[in-house]
């Protein structure tokens, strides 16, 4: 089943903010795509969903042995479970995650590991790719603009809203800025919703850092912005009708539009964000919950101050 | 509105058939589905919020492994999605008389009894029945495949969803089927699903089912390993290792863990970490590991020695595994990437590699192997400048010289052959120069492994064989002799095993063997057989017994061949062989 807000609007000229928004988003992504360097891909030998994964655990375990304290609960728990489980890593998801975190990890030096007790043939495969890998995820324009437990200054904060990871990440995002920026613009003009965008993707970082620890892998994409964008909509036009998208089957009579409130937007998403947030393991997720949290929060925060300033002035 | 009723009484005063024919609109079967969906989007949305902590608890005993919380998040999730569904069953009745999906598509479920919507107990009950059927996969087969629209809860407990729409045409049959053959559909797609909940469960969840311990093959590797806990006698221990050998990864879960813990930990002999090295052999790197554990504890067991020749690696077949010298692992890094990736032009520094380090006897078949490899992905004929200086600085023993031999002669570089030996002896004088002859076979069957890709060496071994049917002395004396076994070994021909046995000599060698030189041939041969013919219990008893015998004389045999072997050689005696054998397995 798929509800989506589709709202009506008529005048182009009346969203242009929105639209040169979107236009700044595809391109920012698209530059960056042609510009980006990596390293060639190393071909790897046969099995290497797992002995690729078996040296990358062992190395792991011996790198975390060796290291007193961890900087994230992520890697706390991964200690954890290695020694638990430090006979038997087998499990292909696990091992997975676990090259995300080492290869960006910056304590763990394959070279000073050593490779005692593993064919060497195999580690010298895995030398290679590992520091390929390793290399082209640290040129990757994720690490360079996104926010990691490396790199998470206040510059930041609004360089990751525009770096997204894939084409669908940003068509996703750059759908629901224009559906909602036109919304918003028609409304309360082209100045609000800047604002309201670059406000709250820009707070919903530190917020996110807040709720999360962070670790290697970087936040980027501008759904902390939307979020904010679709929080302040559904919150100052609550009692507006909308018009949304609904298909249950692919038979007439079941699929259509329908006229809800705004609030149930808001209801839908945040249900869906929370969820996500409080069964989010952290690394193994792809998407940034927290973030989504933050950016519905700065968005309410922003709606609730301009009903206020509203009935003031309406006073 | 839910309006108290009780059904018994209701049931005594109205047959069933009655109830039905009443002046009702039965909901049409698409309407059901589409608010079926509805509900439970709406359910999944709220039961995710809920639910969270378990799908955490889940995913994280999914992603690290972890049994014990595995099952307990499972069932909490599922507990707190039935709770989920069963408060928004009861809030929805009590607001609207009906769920939100079915107030979108204008139905209401009503009582067959009395017409009138359901009483809280059927409500529960019904809402059961509706989460343990399969949640919504079964209910929406149901609607599509009864005749009357009606799912097996609502005939269960008399109840009938019904639309609202005046004019909603009744329709008495989505499908066209009759109700026997939807019923068997019905069925046919319960059980497949449940066959697939199962496999997923089995392998995703890690079940560990008990009709796995209960095989034939459980039993009988249980049963060995029962004699040899009993007597603790090595050779039992030998056969414990290789029926797991044999039954692969079923082995690790026959065994229960204890046991295993038991076998590879305390009985710390070559034996066990031969059996540990040999069930990770298929699909783990750290066989190796085990195959040097098994040397390092006894060296001149025979675990060591088919460890060594199981793992394909230097030195290990002195027993020198401690002494390794990792200085030349970089070469074999080297030599290894040049194999893998079919790099034209490294053939020169390949040989210059070869040329530099000193190659360690035992070893050049390995790196003529390899040099002929790259040979034919270059087409380069330098590339026996590497294998003719190692065969004119040293003196072999025969199996290796055999073993360069056939890789200068599946070159077909008859120059570079006539500096060891006379070219044409090789394929015209068969009849007068057998050992020679040996080592054209020998060197056809490497061939077959070296280009594996190359169909005109694919089947060459086996016209000859085919060539040389009615000479069955011929063949003896060929199969006979430790180089063609050995390259027979690595040839590894399956179809050629099979043509052999057609000519009844390998039949007649099996039952013979006692008598046979070949023994390191047969021992592959039936550890073939037995690999195939696992599942049958007698079987593999009876093939444990030869391997008893075959495993107990390996070692003895293969002492005697390099004994023999060493005589064959010009300037090594045996004295000197053990003097300079350790010294000499090693490189720089």
């Amino acid at each position: 089943m798929l509800l989506l807000p589709v709202p009506e609007v008529k005048n182009i000229i009346r969203f242009q903010v929105s639209i040169m928004l979107v236009v700044f988003l595809v391109g920012f992504y698209f530059f960056v795509e042609f510009n980006k360097v990596y390293l060639p891909k190393l071909e790897f030998s046969e099995n290497k969903s797992t002995s690729y994964f078996k040296i990358q655990a062992k190395l792991y375990e011996k790198h975390l042995a060796n290291l007193k304290g961890f900087k994230s609960s992520d890697q706390r728990l991964m200690a954890s479970v290695i020694d638990a489980k430090s006979t038997s890593i087998l499990d292909e998801g696990f091992l997975a995650s676990l090259t995300r975190v080492t290869i960006l990890d910056q304590t763990f030096d394959p070279l000073k590991i050593s490779p005692e007790g593993l064919d060497i043939l195999e580690y010298a495969d895995w030398l290679d790719v590992h520091m390929v890998m390793r290399k082209n995820l640290q040129l990757s324009p994720a690490y360079l603009l996104g926010i990691n437990d490396q790199h998470y200054s206040w510059d930041r904060w609004l360089s990751y809203m525009f770096v997204h990871i894939g084409f669908y990440h940003l068509l996703s995002n750059a759908l629901f800025l224009l559906l909602f920026g036109a919304l918003i613009e028609t409304v309360f003009g082209g100045i609000v919703l800047i604002l309201v965008f670059l406000g709250s993707g820009i707070l919903a970082a530190p917020i996110y850092m807040l709720l999360n620890d962070l670790n290697q892998v970087s936040l980027v994409g501008a759904s902390g912005g939307v979020c904010g964008l679709i929080a302040f909509y559904s919150i100052t036009q609550f009692k507006e009708k909308m018009r949304f998208f609904y298909w249950v089957l692919p038979l007439e009579n079941y699929y259509g539009f329908i006229s809800l409130s705004s609030g149930y937007i808001l209801l839908l998403w945040c249900l869906g964000d929370l969820a996500g947030y409080f069964a989010g393991v952290g690394f193994l997720d792809s998407v940034a919950y927290g973030a989504h949290l933050g950016g519905f929060l700065v968005g309410a925060v922003c709606a609730l101050g301009i009903n206020s300033y509203n009935s003031l002035i309406n006073r | 509105m839910v309006i108290s009723h009780d059904p018994f009484i209701a049931n005594e005063t109205m047959p069933l058939k009655s109830k039905v024919s009443l002046d009702m609109n039965p909901a049409p079967r698409l309407d059901r589905i589409a608010a079926n969906l509805v509900d439970t989007t709406i359910v999944i949305t709220f039961a995710k919020v809920f639910a969270a902590k378990a799908i955490y608890s889940l995913r994280v005993a999914i992603n690290f492994d972890l049994d014990q919380s595995l099952l307990a998040s499972a069932y909490n999730i599922l507990w707190l999605t039935f709770s989920v569904q069963l408060i928004y069953m009861a809030l929805t009745h009590r607001l609207l008389g009906r769920t939100i999906g079915q107030a979108l598509f204008s139905l209401k479920t009503v009582s067959l009894v009395n017409t009138k919507p359901m009483d809280q107990y059927t409500l529960v009950s019904r809402t059961f029945l509706t989460f343990v059927s399969v949640f919504l996969v079964f209910p929406i087969l149901s609607i599509l495949t009864n005749r009357d629209g009606r799912t097996f809860y609502d005939k269960i407990f008399e109840t009938l969803v019904v639309s609202d729409k005046p004019n909603t045409k009744r329709t008495d049959s989505f499908l066209p089927l009759d109700k026997l053959l939807g019923s068997s559909l019905v069925l046919i797609l319960f059980v497949f699903l449940s066959y697939m909940s199962l496999f997923f469960a089995k392998n995703t969840l890690k079940f560990k089912s008990d009709f796995v311990k209960n095989s034939k093959v459980c039993k009988a590797i249980t049963d060995i390993h029962q004699i040899w806990t009993d007597s603790k006698i090595e050779e039992s221990r030998l056969d414990v290792a290789l029926a797991m050998y044999s039954a692969g990864e079923l082995s690790v879960e026959c065994l229960s863990k204890e046991i295993e813990f038991e076998f590879s930990v305390n009985s710390n002999s070559a034996t066990a970490f031969f059996a540990k090295g040999l069930i990770s052999i298929e699909n783990d790197t750290k066989f190796i590991k085990y195959f040097k554990k098994a040397c390092a504890v006894d060296p001149n067991s025979s675990a060591c020695l088919v460890s060594s020749w199981m793992s394909f690696w230097p030195n290990f077949y002195e027993g020198e595994v401690q002494k390794i010298d990792f200085s030349h692992h970089p070469t074999f890094v080297k030599i290894w990437a040049i194999k893998r990736n079919h790099q034209k032009g490294n053939i020169l520094q390949l040989a210059k590699i070869l040329n530099e380090m000193q190659v360690p006897h035992g070893m050049e078949g390995f790196y003529t192997e390899h040099l002929l490899r790259v040979k034919y992905f270059t087409n380069d004929t330098k590339s026996f400048e590497g294998v003719l200086k190692i065969a004119e600085n040293r003196n072999l023993r025969p199996r290796k010289l055999s073993e360069l031999y056939c890789s200068i002669a599946v070159s077909e570089n008859c120059e570079a052959f006539a500096k060891v030996k006379n070219c044409n002896s090789l394929t015209i004088n068969r009849e007068t120069d057998s050992h020679l002859q040996n080592m054209y076979y020998a060197c056809k069957g490497l061939a077959r492994n070296i280009f594996s890709s190359n169909t005109d060496f694919e089947n060459y071994y086996l016209k000859i064989a085919k060539k040389e049917k009615p000479l069955l002395n011929e063949l003896k004396n060929i199969f006979t002799d430790t180089e063609a076994s050995f390259a027979l070994r690595y040839s590894s021909l399956n179809t050629f095993f099979n043509e052999i046995a057609n000519i009844d000599y390998l039949i007649a060698v099996k039952q013979d063997w006692e008598s046979s030189a070949s023994k390191d041939f047969i021992w592959r041969l039936t550890g073939e057989k037995l690999k195939a013919k696992f599942i049958s219990l007698n079987d593999l008893q009876q093939s444990f017994q030869v391997f008893k015998k075959l495993a107990s004389e390996f070692e003895e045999v293969q002492n005697k061949a390099d004994f023999l072997d060493s005589f064959k050689t010009d300037d090594r005696s045996p004295a000197q062989s053990e003097l300079n054998g350790n010294a000499e397995s090693k490189g720089p």
